[in-house]
């Protein structure tokens, strides 16, 4: 079935950030899919909503079942939603896990990636400006340090699985933004192996090394 | 290809699952629906739960349980069978969706029912945003921007991205939602009228036979 799926070409429409669009590239590279990596423009601006022209006209002609980015085309489908993208390709690539239960322990675990991630959201981008700085700290102090204990309980062992890319990636994104560095997960060994085994995939390191880099 | 769905689904009915979480709908009245949807032989754990001075908890059944250890996360709800435990409400209903058929009829249709589900995600975090998470003080504007603005949007979303075909898990999800904001008295049933897609998948849902048993049966809670 991977090899059948592996013949299929893929299409992930998304800006040209890592943003909420990258897990899903993680997870095309990783299964070592065709796919065309459709990156769209934007510019973020200090005050004011981000300029993405192309995206704009896309998004007024309907095109997007949400109206939002990143958008997954195959087979004449389109899904959306970020995490339905992920699941999908997990699912496909074979990064769920070899049985339902296992299947949920991995989901479990996911959501508690989603759990932490909603936390920086309401530090970063949902709170006002005036309270970002104070939130962001008490992000840092307290939040992370009690999801990273959570989810250092619930890792699962075995081949790399969506749960790892989704937190490696998350945590790529605090360590490009200078939040944390590689040794802030030291004193969580389980989830540490599973950020390596995420890292030390052949397939991620091509891809890493010949990313453009972005901000964002 | 049916009959082995049918033969899968006839074992599974036979598992024991036991679901522990507080005596409220909460987080998880949609896995609640699941289990009674799959006919499933299933134990309703509800942990007692009331409010004391200032909004604090009083359950202590719950920080027993929590203080032993036992839950993978630290909370509730947890999902237990065949020696298994599995926590967090989305992994319990994904699960539970697998499990009874919930999920579409291949891959390509659970990822549209995912969207969907996602997009219901998404209403959540909004209504969260103007409720649980919001300052005291701003509670009250901010519910009615999100009954006058996010809702409407939200719902045009969904009622475009509904997904035809056998009840699925994201049905079973926006309708434990919308059930809450109507017993939260927040809307009327009737805020899905105008969205013909999205009304009839809750229709489907209200429709079922194993959800209205439940539904009669069910003790009514203030959550």
């Amino acid at each position: 079935k991977k090899r059948v799926m592996a013949e299929h070409h893929y299409k992930l429409t998304y800006f040209d950030i890592r943003g909420l669009g990258e897990v899903s590239r993680f997870i095309l590279v990783i299964g070592g899919a065709k796919w065309e990596d459709n990156r769209l423009p934007i510019q973020f601006q200090a005050a004011g909503p981000p300029i993405a022209p192309e995206f704009g006209a896309l998004k007024a002609a309907g095109t997007f079942p949400f109206g939002q980015l990143p958008v997954l085309e195959f087979d004449g489908h389109m899904i959306a939603q970020s995490k339905a993208i992920e699941r999908y390709l997990a699912r496909t690539f074979g990064l769920y896990g070899s049985n339902t239960v296992e299947a949920a322990k991995i989901d479990s675990f996911s959501e508690g990636v989603t759990d932490l991630r909603v936390e920086f959201m309401k530090a970063q981008f949902w709170a006002k400006p005036e309270d970002k700085a104070a939130l962001f700290a008490a992000f840092l102090e307290t939040h992370l340090p009690k999801h990273l204990g959570l989810l250092e309980r619930n890792t699962v062992s075995g081949p790399l699985n969506i749960g790892d890319v989704q937190f490696s990636q998350f945590w790529e994104a605090l360590t490009l933004a200078g939040a944390v560095t590689a040794s802030s997960l030291d004193a969580y060994p389980n989830i540490k192996a599973r950020v390596e085994l995420f890292n030390s995939n052949e397939n991620i390191v091509k891809y890493i090394a010949t990313r453009k880099p972005t901000d964002k | 290809n049916s009959n082995s769905n049918n033969n899968k689904k006839h074992v599974m009915a036979d598992k024991q699952y036991k679901l522990t979480y507080f005596d409220g709908r909460g987080l998880a009245e949609t896995s609640r629906f699941l289990l009674a949807i799959g006919g499933a032989k299933w134990e309703d754990n509800r942990l007692p739960i009331s409010f004391g001075e200032g909004g604090a908890y009083i359950r202590p059944e719950f920080d027993a349980l929590k203080a032993s250890g036992v839950l993978p996360f630290g909370q509730v709800p947890v999902l237990e069978f065949e020696g298994n435990i599995i926590a967090q409400s989305k992994a319990i209903e994904r699960y539970l969706a697998r499990t009874f058929g919930l999920y579409g009829a291949n891959d390509v249709e659970a990822a549209k029912i995912d969207a969907f589900s996602e997009g219901v995600a998404d209403l959540r975090v909004e209504y969260n945003k103007a409720t649980y998470w919001a300052k005291a003080e701003e509670k009250e504007a901010l519910l009615a921007t999100f009954l006058e603005t996010h809702l409407p949007k939200h719902l045009a979303l969904l009622d475009k991205n509904a997904v035809s075909g056998a009840l699925s898990v994201g049905d079973v999800q926006f309708a434990a939602f919308l059930e809450a904001l109507v017993l939260g008295g927040k809307v009327t049933a009737d805020v899905v009228d105008k969205y013909a897609n999205l009304k009839a998948r809750v229709e489907l849902f209200n429709t079922n036979e194993n959800v209205v048993k439940h539904i009669a049966a069910r003790k009514q809670t203030v959550f």
